[in-house]
């Protein structure tokens, strides 16, 4: 059949066959059938050489040494598959090719190999046909939208786990997958094997080229076998025999690699794990492939080292390699990389001068690499991410907005309570004199002129406490009201929560009204009744208070979104509500008859739980609680809900 | 991995066809069944994907929806409809110096700027002096605001937003303002960014060298993508829709 020593060219049926006797990986030797007239460069090697080798082949056969069964998926001409089976394994060879699946068929006959099942189709996700193109040196599964003068043709394909449990099989020992960037879609025929973890070891490769057409990147493989648990290793060609730890988020560095998926790592002589990569040692081989002479590559390096992750980009190492890529030959690599180079140009006309080389910095592609890239990225990516699909409604997200913007609304404070006086002559002490002013005067009127007096207490400390209260209110009622109309120039135009904003002013207001207690205080030691140990309480009906105030106020500024005269009718309401409190008077001047327009104002529970906590009077008075509690959380709630829809509104109404 | 994801987004603003901004109007109106609202669509159905550390540039005419787009993409203004997706801290370099404060000086207006834009006061409290130093406004960080002149206002305000690095920037316009070494200089400012991985989008009204550098160019024609690709196909585009509508003007003129 064959001629001398089985190297040579068989003439049958009118076409051409050459029979290679080859000894493969330095271990055994094997007949190959290969077609003379293919150029694929393995057929066209195993052609021409007596020896083939390969670094994932000689971890193949090292490990099926020991196994059983065996799955070649992509077996081509059988590389993988015929020295498998004649150390002894069972071999599935799956080949989309028709040609290659003959070629196969033939050598092992020639080989005399029972234990070898070929099988002509296309490992995928889904069973029927595929179109499969023979085109290029391995062919591959027909790509959409690819040029369609390319000639293709229908084979079956198969789901891996249907083919391998029609064959009786639970278990597979070892197998190999390089089927030109369609690897995940036969993974995911392969699920239920997987899920089980019942393929032991996986050596497959990952074409970044390829996989780009099928809409892949090499993670998308890596992340799809470790989410079933499988531990992943990165066969370094650069050194032989070390099996790179890595973990799902690896770059590649380059373009065609070769990985090791295995449910336990191997026990065998020749091969140790290895650290994980540096990064400079990454980017070193990133550099390599741009000077690579498949377009392919060259694209692949350009997009990482524009595109690809901070820590592989801006370091001067990449400068040249850079500049070359955009006058490459291929306009694709030239589009990517020339902003970057044009940026670069401008900006660093001299970068080798003082920039931090990737060679002095030791970190490695690790699962600590999260940190080793932000102490090198002027810019990492933060966790910021805005999603128009994640509704903001209600108390919940406001409240995170404002603890967010801490910093922003203390100066906002700062700015309300120094802006307003600072180009007066007495300054920030106006704060305290202009509210104390105020009083004195209603003092001169009420005492004196309407000779008003209380029981228990001095008529001042009454009618500050009071003013206290109502002032901490209707000014954070009018200031919140006001905050969402008043800063449409800044909500138009600058991205801020506007609840920011609003609780900004309300906060500004009470400080400015909590200045009064320091006067209060001198007051009650002064002439008396002395300071109370229920200060904390009092304190606490204060912000009670504050918090009513922004619940009505975040109401009165939602409608004011819509009506800036709803502002006014609040100055009028706030005035009405001034008379209806005892602020000045006390509830018993009024006559039995009104009496209940007094009781039913929520302010006068709120005046007076704080005087009661401020003289050490009784605090037990349950419905005041219960009217001030139940007040507060309404309006807050209600207040909330109004804003989160008033303040969307706000910027898309056009008055 | 992207920067921007945006899927059919439309975006309308409400207008009243007969404004009314008094309640009292209001609830007449609303007791004769008359108040009514006008959905005026700014965008239709946009669809598009940036991809980070790249340049995406918007063109044009006016009122196409590029200023209101950008403002979808600074969280600004909310969607009407469809998905904005944003990967990572983003800045709106529009209207700059709005936030300013006439009465506060300089340092003071530099903090509060950045902390409108997210950034910590300590930090801006530190970076105050560089950041006055390429407004060009040393001299002047302790002085009002209202003593500025507009042309230092607008540095200011360019150099303050850039500053907080945000990882998307989004530039409406801002480059128009300002002299052409101002220009120069904000347009390196930008690339510097881009470079340390930022993000852009930038909308642009003359087909200058932004939109020549741009990795994708897209043309928006009343609220809706007409071209988006390559620079040199879409503004071809640009330019033959120009030339084709002036030449109707002419027509009709003449």
């Amino acid at each position: 059949m064959a001629s001398a020593d089985d190297h040579g060219l068989v003439r049958g049926s009118g076409e051409k066959l050459l029979i290679a006797r080859v000894e493969v990986a330095e271990r055994l030797t094997t007949i190959f059938a290969v077609d003379p007239a293919s150029t694929d460069p393995i057929s066209v090697w195993l052609g021409q050489q007596p020896t083939f080798d390969d670094l994932p082949l000689r971890l193949f056969l090292d490990l099926a040494e020991t196994a059983k069964t065996v799955v070649d998926v992509g077996a081509h001409v059988g590389t993988f598959s015929l020295p498998a089976a004649t150390l002894g394994c069972r071999v599935i060879a799956i080949e989309g090719s028709p040609e290659n699946a003959r070629l196969l068929a033939i050598a092992k006959g020639l080989n005399n190999l029972e234990r070898l099942e070929v099988v002509n189709a296309v490992a995928s996700d889904r069973g029927g046909t595929q179109s499969f193109t023979a085109h290029g040196p391995w062919g591959h599964v027909s790509i959409t939208g690819a040029l369609p003068d390319i000639p293709r043709v229908d084979v079956q394909s198969v789901r891996l786990d249907e083919l391998l449990r029609r064959r009786g099989l639970e278990t597979i020992d070892l197998m190999k997958i390089d089927i030109e960037g369609y690897e995940l879609a036969a993974l995911r025929g392969l699920a239920e094997f997987l899920r089980t973890r019942s393929v032991a070891h996986i050596i497959f490769e990952s074409n970044a080229s390829m996989l780009e057409n099928y809409g892949l990147a090499p993670q998308d493989l890596l992340k799809y076998l470790s989410d079933f648990g499988y531990q992943i290793y990165y066969i370094d060609r650069e050194n032989p025999g070390s099996l790179v730890t890595i973990d799902p988020m690896f770059v590649q560095p380059d373009c065609v690699a070769d990985y090791l998926a295995t449910t336990s790592a191997p026990a065998l002589e020749r091969w140790a794990v290895a650290p994980p990569l540096r990064l400079a040692e990454t980017l070193e081989r990133v550099l390599e492939c741009t000077t690579s002479d498949n377009a392919g590559f060259r694209r692949y390096a350009a997009k990482l080292l524009v595109e690809g992750p901070t820590w592989l980009r801006g370091w001067p190492e990449s400068r040249d390699p850079l500049e070359r890529l955009a006058e490459d030959e291929n306009a694709e690599v030239r589009k990517i990389v020339t902003p970057t180079v044009v940026a670069a140009r401008l900006l660093d006309p001299e970068p080798t001068a003082g920039h931090p080389r990737i060679e002095d910095t030791q970190e490695s592609q690790d699962d600590s690499w999260d940190e080793a890239k932000t102490e090198h990225d002027p810019n990492p990516v933060s966790n910021h991410l805005y999603d128009s699909y994640r509704k903001r409604v209600g108390i919940a997200p406001m409240v995170k907005n404002i603890r967010a913007h801490r910093g922003l609304i203390k100066l906002l404070v700062r700015r309300d309570l120094t802006l307003r006086y600072r180009r007066s002559l007495l300054g920030v002490w106006w704060a305290m004199l202009h509210p104390m002013l105020n009083v004195l005067v209603m003092w001169l009127v009420f005492a004196h002129i309407f000779q008003i007096a209380v029981t228990d207490v001095p008529y001042v400390v009454y009618l500050l406490s009071g003013i206290i209260v109502f002032s901490f209110f209707s000014q954070a009622v009018q200031n919140v009201g006001a905050s969402l109309v008043g800063s449409e120039g800044i909500l138009m135009r600058l991205h801020v929560p506007s609840e920011v904003l609003s609780f900004s002013s309300a906060l500004g207001t009470a400080a400015n009204t909590a200045i009064l207690l320091v006067p209060l205080l001198i007051l009650q030691v002064a002439i008396g009744p002395g300071v109370s140990p229920a200060l904390p309480v009092a304190l606490l009906i204060l912000t009670l208070a504050l918090l009513f105030a922004v619940g009505t106020g975040l109401i009165v500024a939602s409608v004011a979104v819509r009506f800036p005269d709803a502002l006014t009718l609040t100055t009028v309401v706030t005035q009405l509500l001034a008379f209806l409190t005892p602020t000045f008077y006390p509830v018993d001047a009024i006559p039995f008859p009104y009496r209940w327009a007094i009781l039913s104002n929520p302010l006068t529970h709120f005046v007076r739980l704080f005087r009661s906590a401020i003289y050490g009077g009784p605090l037990d008075s349950w419905r005041s609680w219960t009217v001030i509690g139940v007040l507060t959380a309404g309006s807050l709630f209600l207040g909330t809900r109004f804003f989160s829809r008033a303040s969307r509104r706000a910027v898309v109404v056009m008055q | 991995m992207n920067a921007i994801e945006v899927s059919d987004l439309s975006v309308a603003y409400r207008v009243l066809t007969d404004p009314t901004s008094s309640l009292k109007d209001y609830t007449f109106r609303l007791l004769k069944r008359q108040v009514r609202y006008e959905r005026i669509w700014a965008l239709r159905e946009v669809t598009f994907t940036v991809p980070r550390g790249s340049i995406f540039c918007i063109i044009g005419p006016n009122g196409a929806g590029k200023s209101t787009l950008v403002k979808v993409l600074g969280q600004i203004l909310p969607p009407s409809t469809g998905r904005v997706i944003v990967r990572g801290s983003s800045a709106v370099l529009a209207d700059l110096g709005a936030g300013f404060e006439a009465d506060l000086t300089g340092k003071e207006n530099i903090v509060l700027y950045g902390a409108y834009l997210g950034r910590d006061p300590k930090l801006m409290r530190r970076d105050a002096e560089e950041i006055a130093e390429w407004a060009g406004v040393s001299a002047f960080l302790d002085v009002p605001l209202r003593a500025y002149s507009s042309g230092m206002l607008a540095r200011l305000g360019f150099a303050i937003a850039t500053a907080c690095e945000p990882e998307v920037v989004l530039v409406d316009e801002v480059l128009a303002v300002g002299d052409e070494t101002f220009r120069r200089r904000a347009v390196e400012r930008l690339e510097r960014l881009i470079l340390h991985g930022s993000t852009a989008v930038v909308v642009s009204h003359g087909l200058d060298a932004v939109v020549e550098m741009a990795n994708q160019v897209m043309l928006l024609e009343s609220g809706r993508i007409s071209e988006l690709g390559a620079p040199s196909t879409v503004v071809a585009a640009y330019r033959e829709r120009a030339e084709a509508s002036e030449g109707q003007i002419e027509r009709v003129t003449s």
